[in-house]
């Protein structure tokens, strides 16, 4: 049984409690994949940075906590559908580092065909329904996958995971509305990282409570920077979401890197906060030390652990550079549903024609 | 070069740190080798083609190594820049590293194994395998054929291969006229080449490029800052240097007898600036955000062009200091503006600007850029002598006039204050004497 470090606060409801109960294998397990989360964003960077990787790419270094917590307490049968920084949350959701980096890389044997990108993650088997490209979009699409739930008496919920600055999108109150008066099993996610793109959240919300902007639905903000307050929470939340409709959850995270990677992170907050944050909130250091006051784990075990980690992420990356690049025809396929009898074409029609079946 | 019997290594390459940026130059290095590292601490500064970037460190270790030391220039992207390691012993080992020559992208590869580069280059999607041999000189870019819609489309509907024709569009590209005439002259007979053999590449041109100095950097980002946020406005007066020569002969026999040196026409016209900026202190001022400074002192900035570039040192409280002062500390400034070893006291502090292109250049007259935070610069021009019309008819008379061009900030100087000062100033200019006063 471990104590969150923080209180919940509850907005309509009961807060949980905060003793969460957990064991050792669960420790571990929490370390070792977030280690595993952060040395990937990691190496995305560097490739980014060596033009391996193009165009968008947004980074989860310092929010893992809450892609791991939330993991713990569902199952794959509980949808999770997110916006863009969407790599950690694919690998909690059961991918492979493989497949994040040729995907990342634009590789065959990408997630989605080395088609989609950085923002464009999906793993239907383990219903994570995607990361998207547009702010906020998610959330309604989140709403509707809980409608599909109900409808089909699943007894599984959704969790929609948006940011501190979609938070203030239309869209999320006119789907909330909705999800409120049918009843429908959906949790929207704040992940409140404190700044949006370029942007303190300050400037950006007139009332930083996203917990309470649900106004008749009931929220609750929670120490994202603790997997096992997540864990909690998202418990806590499944269980109100079957029985009573949504419910909002506001992650209290950080994220280190800047918004994207055109973003150097360091114009609008100073360098000071970041290595405080560092310092004295990291999740991986957080459960580093619960590991090694309960004696899981020496320092040297989990030093091994973080080297073969390193060494599985520069296998990954090795083994998904040598995957080649889609075919040129491929341009044209997952543009329209199949048989239809549409036609797909590029500006030159001799060339490059693809006709569906 | 990376041999197998280096110790467990990060090779950090140049980050490519906006989406335009090839090559990068290292500004700063903030660690030395040997500091200790932790993510998110600032390695070193990087300019990239557009900005100045601080670039991160993202392992937790020491720097072993730098390799491109601070001010190296033009690095490609993944060229390796530093080495970092894990453990503190290992630092040593890197001393005599290079690297080894791979400049392919790949940093932070753990392992030194020095296997073949595997990955290739992001291949571009080759569209069918055209016979190039026909094609003397499509532009580089790869296999894509560039034309325009309409052209691709006449092509299409004329079964006219693209890859046969020459593009004589903006950087080759294939237009409609182009078809055109492909099209007329294979009707006409044979396959006859296009006649003319355009050279797409223009003689190459003959240039050399030179490296900014910082001073250049400093001039050419005040100037820019100045032209771009200070409202100028320029007035042009002509004033009457006689009797201001007259002047100046006689002091300067007076000099020469006691065995001074000559006070120049410019330590007259900074001697009369000073004295009309306190006539007129309005012009002494400088504008900020919330209210206007006007300066009690008057320091007169004068502009020397050196080899190094242009410096603009200062005299201080020239309207208390006599001539021979004035003309002595310009002299000794400039000697020293030559010598590239002017302090900050000598060119902080000042409020006003003169700038001469007249005397030592023959330049007429000229608009001068106000020097920041100023308000007010004055360029003065050459001494020409005129005919100017007598009384009566048929008469005449000879004399000198120097144009001078009081270039203000409109937010500081009204154009009347403006008029006011060169009135001011003009009246010291054409009676001397009254500077005695």
């Amino acid at each position: 049984t471990i104590e969150t470090s923080l209180p919940f606060t509850a907005h309509l409801c009961d807060p949980p409690s905060r003793s969460v109960e957990s064991s050792s294998q669960e420790l571990l397990d929490f370390f070792r994949t977030m280690a595993l989360m952060r040395r990937m964003e990691i190496a995305a960077d560097s490739l980014y940075k060596a033009k391996l990787i193009r165009g968008f790419c947004h980074l989860y270094d310092g929010q893992e906590a809450v892609a791991i917590g939330m993991e713990a307490a569902i199952t794959k049968k509980d949808a999770i559908i997110t916006a863009y920084r969407d790599h950690c949350i694919f690998l909690g959701r059961g991918g492979s580092l493989h497949e994040v980096f040729s995907e990342l890389m634009g590789r065959q044997a990408g997630c989605s065909k080395g088609k989609g990108g950085s923002m464009h993650f999906y793993k239907k088997e383990s219903s994570f329904y995607g990361g998207h490209g547009i702010v906020g979009a998610q959330v309604p699409l989140g709403c509707g996958i809980a409608f599909a739930q109900k409808y089909n008496k699943e007894e599984a919920v959704t969790f929609a995971l948006y940011g501190d600055g979609a938070a203030n999108q239309g869209q999320l109150f006119e789907a909330l509305n909705i999800s409120a008066l049918w009843d429908l099993p959906a949790i929207l996610v704040c992940e409140n990282n404190h700044y949006g793109m370029g942007t303190a959240e300050w400037r950006a919300a007139k009332s930083p409570s996203y917990y309470k902007r649900g106004d008749y639905v009931p929220g609750l903000k929670v120490d994202g920077m603790d997997a096992f307050a997540v864990k909690q929470a998202c418990k806590f939340a499944k269980q109100h979401a079957l029985e009573k409709g949504p419910i909002i959850l506001e992650m209290d995270t950080y994220r280190y890197h800047g918004h994207s990677m055109s973003d150097p992170g360091s114009t609008y907050r100073t360098r000071d906060e970041i290595s405080g944050v560092r310092q004295e909130r990291d999740p991986i250091e957080r459960i580093k030390k619960l590991v090694l006051s309960h004696d899981l784990a020496t320092e040297k075990e989990l030093k091994d652990m973080e080297k073969e980690i390193r060494k599985e992420v520069d296998d990954a990356i090795a083994k998904a550079k040598d995957c080649p690049m889609p075919e040129p025809s491929e341009l044209f396929t997952n543009v329209y549903v199949k048989g239809f009898g549409t036609e797909s074409f590029g500006p030159d029609r001799k060339e490059v024609k693809a006709s569906l079946p | 070069s990376s041999g197998s019997d280096l110790p467990p290594h990060q090779e950090i390459g140049m980050p490519s740190l906006s989406p335009t940026m090839t090559e990068g130059n290292i500004a700063r290095w903030l660690k030395k080798e040997g500091d200790k590292v932790a993510p998110g601490e600032v390695l070193c500064e990087v300019e990239t083609d557009k900005a100045t970037v601080e670039m991160e460190c993202m392992e937790e270790g020491y720097l072993a190594k730098i390799v491109k030391a601070e001010g190296s220039k033009e690095i490609q992207v993944g060229e390796v820049i530093a080495i970092t390691v894990e453990d503190e012993e290992d630092i040593g080992k890197f001393k005599d590293y290079t690297p080894s020559s791979t400049a392919d992208a790949a940093p932070t590869k753990a392992e030194p194994t020095p296997a073949p580069p595997k990955e290739e280059k992001v291949k571009q999607p080759s569209s069918p395998p055209e016979p190039k041999a026909s094609k003397p000189s499509t532009p580089p870019t790869g296999d894509r054929v560039f034309a325009s819609p309409l052209a691709r489309k006449l092509a299409e509907d004329n079964n006219v291969p693209l890859s046969d024709i020459e593009g004589t569009g903006p950087e080759g590209r294939i237009v409609k006229a182009d078809i055109d005439e492909y099209l007329a002259s294979s009707g006409k007979g044979a396959t006859a080449k296009p006649s003319k053999s355009t050279d797409s590449k223009a003689p190459a041109l003959d240039y050399v490029d030179i490296p900014h100095s910082q001073i250049r950097k400093v001039t050419a980002s005040r100037l820019a800052f100045s032209k771009q946020t200070i409202p100028h406005y320029y007035l042009t007066v002509d004033t009457c240097v006689d009797k201001l020569m007259a002047l100046r002969s006689q002091l300067n026999s007076f000099k020469e007898a006691s065995g001074g040196k000559r006070i120049s026409v410019n330590d007259l016209v900074v001697k009369a600036a000073a004295l009309a900026l306190r006539k007129v202190p309005q012009c002494n001022s400088s504008w900020t955000d919330d209210y206007i400074r006007q300066f009690k002192n008057v320091n007169i900035n004068v502009a020397v062009q050196t080899e190094n570039g242009l410096y603009v040192p200062v005299v201080k409280d020239a309207d208390r200091k006599g001539l021979s002062t004035i003309g002595e500390e310009v002299r000794l400034l400039a000697q020293k503006a030559k010598e590239n070893s002017l302090k900050p006291e000598d060119y902080e502090g000042g409020t006003f600007t003169v700038s001469n292109l007249g005397g030592p250049f023959g330049i007429k007259q000229f608009c001068a850029v106000v020097n920041p935070p100023q308000a007010a610069i004055l360029a003065v021009g050459s001494a020409e002598k005129r005919v100017v019309p007598g009384n009566g008819p048929d008469q005449f008379n000879f004399a000198s006039y120097m144009p001078v061009t009081l270039s203000c900030d409109h937010r500081v100087v009204d154009g009347a204050i403006g008029a006011e000062w060169l009135k001011a100033f003009k009246g010291y200019i054409e009676n001397p004497k009254s500077m005695l006063l």
